[in-house]
């Protein structure tokens, strides 16, 4: 009964997947058999061991965090606000349209290169981030206003329920699921698009120079152990924000 | 506060004619049941009168300031209680011992702090009629609010209905004949043509 339930369960599947995809890995290693072209997952897992004791470990961990997080958390308050201002003026949504479009459509890489000639370098990792988290935050948070009940909206405007109440008892219980989606999808993408801003700029101190550093050197296991490293790194904080959202939505209902 | 008049009033869908260059005089401080099947046009006369439609022509006056509304849908919020449903209506004009009690004549004391989405129709819809109780309106109007109640529920809640719209002008949709012979005053029944009282 039991393994038949284990079987069934969602979280078999995903270790099963993941067993089979570190399989896969080490049969691709064994292949090619040049440690600097793809390293085995021991080679990576031996070298993450060693990893965090070099001196300058946690200082790169938090030098990309501190830059990428910023670029984030700009980007979440700057959406929630221009998009509930949108939401609730049509001019304000049609005078950002133009600069949301560009945003969301030109290639990441073309505004890392325009940044490398306007911006200093610490600063570029978090613009990178704000960048492309904030059109997510902005269009998400839009679409939730635009998807409360208006059924709701007929109650608060036949009982004249003062707007701020209106705003946080009818208006955010709607955004919340949009909002916690986004955050999530945001966060991986700040730091897929913040790392990618490190390594174009080779800045100092950061992630993006050790993957650098890893593909220069032909440093495989290096550059693969940074790479989970920032797997890990990117899943933790969406998860964390996440919670801390809805640790918000639930303080706002008791209100 | 006075009568509610509708003068001439007409209202249209489309092409679909629903109330035509209809006058009344619905007396305030009294209970007013609109009676007819469904489809007939009884909600649409609801909302023309609290002001949620405006008619195609003619006029409504003397609809007091204060309303609230029972809707023919619940309209609740789902993620909240029963007891914070009220409370975005109220404010803090009714204590929350008050509401309390409310919710205690309707027998929801148990489940005032769970939220709405897990109660039953009947419990949803008696949460709506205490909202617009304790909302303390001059006006009420109720469009089909003892929809889905069993009958012991049905008799408790009119009851409740009752007690507390004496002087208030309350207007009643039904299809249902006992409902309206229940909570008693004016009667207009659906076919509403031309003049009325």
């Amino acid at each position: 009964m039991k393994i038949e339930a284990a079987l069934k369960s969602r979280s078999f599947f995903r270790i099963l997947s993941v067993l089979l995809a570190l399989i896969l890995w080490q049969i691709l290693a064994t292949r090619i058999n040049m440690d600097m072209m793809l390293a085995s997952p021991i080679q990576v897992l031996e070298r993450l061991f060693t990893i965090w004791r070099e001196p300058d470990f946690f200082s790169t961990l938090f030098f990309s965090w501190s830059r990428i997080m910023s670029g984030f958390l700009l980007a979440f308050l700057g959406g929630f606000l221009m998009g509930t201002l949108a939401g609730a003026l049509r001019p304000v949504e049609l005078l950002l349209w133009p600069y949301v479009t560009v945003a969301k459509t030109v290639p990441i890489a073309s505004f890392i290169i325009l940044c490398l000639l306007w911006l200093n370098y610490s600063q570029m990792t978090v613009f990178i981030a704000f960048l492309i988290a904030f059109p997510v935050i902005y269009a998400n948070v839009l679409q939730g206003i635009r998807s409360t009940d208006p059924k709701l909206n007929e109650v608060a405007s036949f009982y004249r329920i003062p707007w701020y109440r209106k705003y946080l008892f009818i208006t955010l219980p709607s955004v919340k699921p949009y909002l916690i989606s986004a955050c999530g999808v945001a966060i991986g993408m700040a730091w897929k698009a913040g790392v990618a801003a490190e390594v174009i700029g080779i800045i100092d101190g950061s992630i993006g120079e050790k993957l650098y550093e890893g593909k220069i050197y032909f440093l495989n296991a290096d550059l693969l152990s940074w790479t989970l490293i920032l797997i890990l790194l990117s899943v933790l904080n969406e998860r964390l924000f996440s919670l801390f959202l809805k640790g918000v939505f639930r303080g706002v209902q008791k209100l | 506060m006075s009568d509610i008049l509708l003068d001439r009033v007409s209202k249209s869908f489309g092409e679909n004619r629903i109330i035509s260059n209809l006058s009344l005089r619905i007396p305030e401080k009294s209970v007013t049941c609109i009676l007819g099947p469904s489809g007939c046009g009884k909600t649409t006369l609801l909302n023309l009168i609290a002001g949620i439609l405006s008619p195609d022509s003619g006029t409504i006056t003397g609809v007091p300031e204060k309303r609230s509304f029972v809707f023919q849908e619940d309209r609740l919020c789902e993620d909240f209680s029963g007891y914070r449903n009220i409370r975005l209506v109220t404010g803090n004009k009714r204590s929350k011992e008050d509401i309390h009690r409310h919710l205690a004549e309707l027998s929801l004391s148990e489940e005032r702090e769970k939220p709405v989405r897990e109660y039953s129709g009947g419990m949803k819809r008696r949460i709506a009629l205490a909202r617009a109780i304790c909302y303390d309106a001059d006006c009420i109007f109720l469009d089909e609010p003892f929809k889905g109640l069993d009958p012991d529920r049905k008799k408790e809640t009119m009851d409740y209905v009752r007690r507390y719209t004496e002087s208030k002008t309350v207007l009643f949709v039904t299809h249902d004949e006992s409902e309206a012979e229940y909570l008693g005053g004016l009667r207009l029944s659906f076919p509403l043509t031309g003049s009325g009282n």
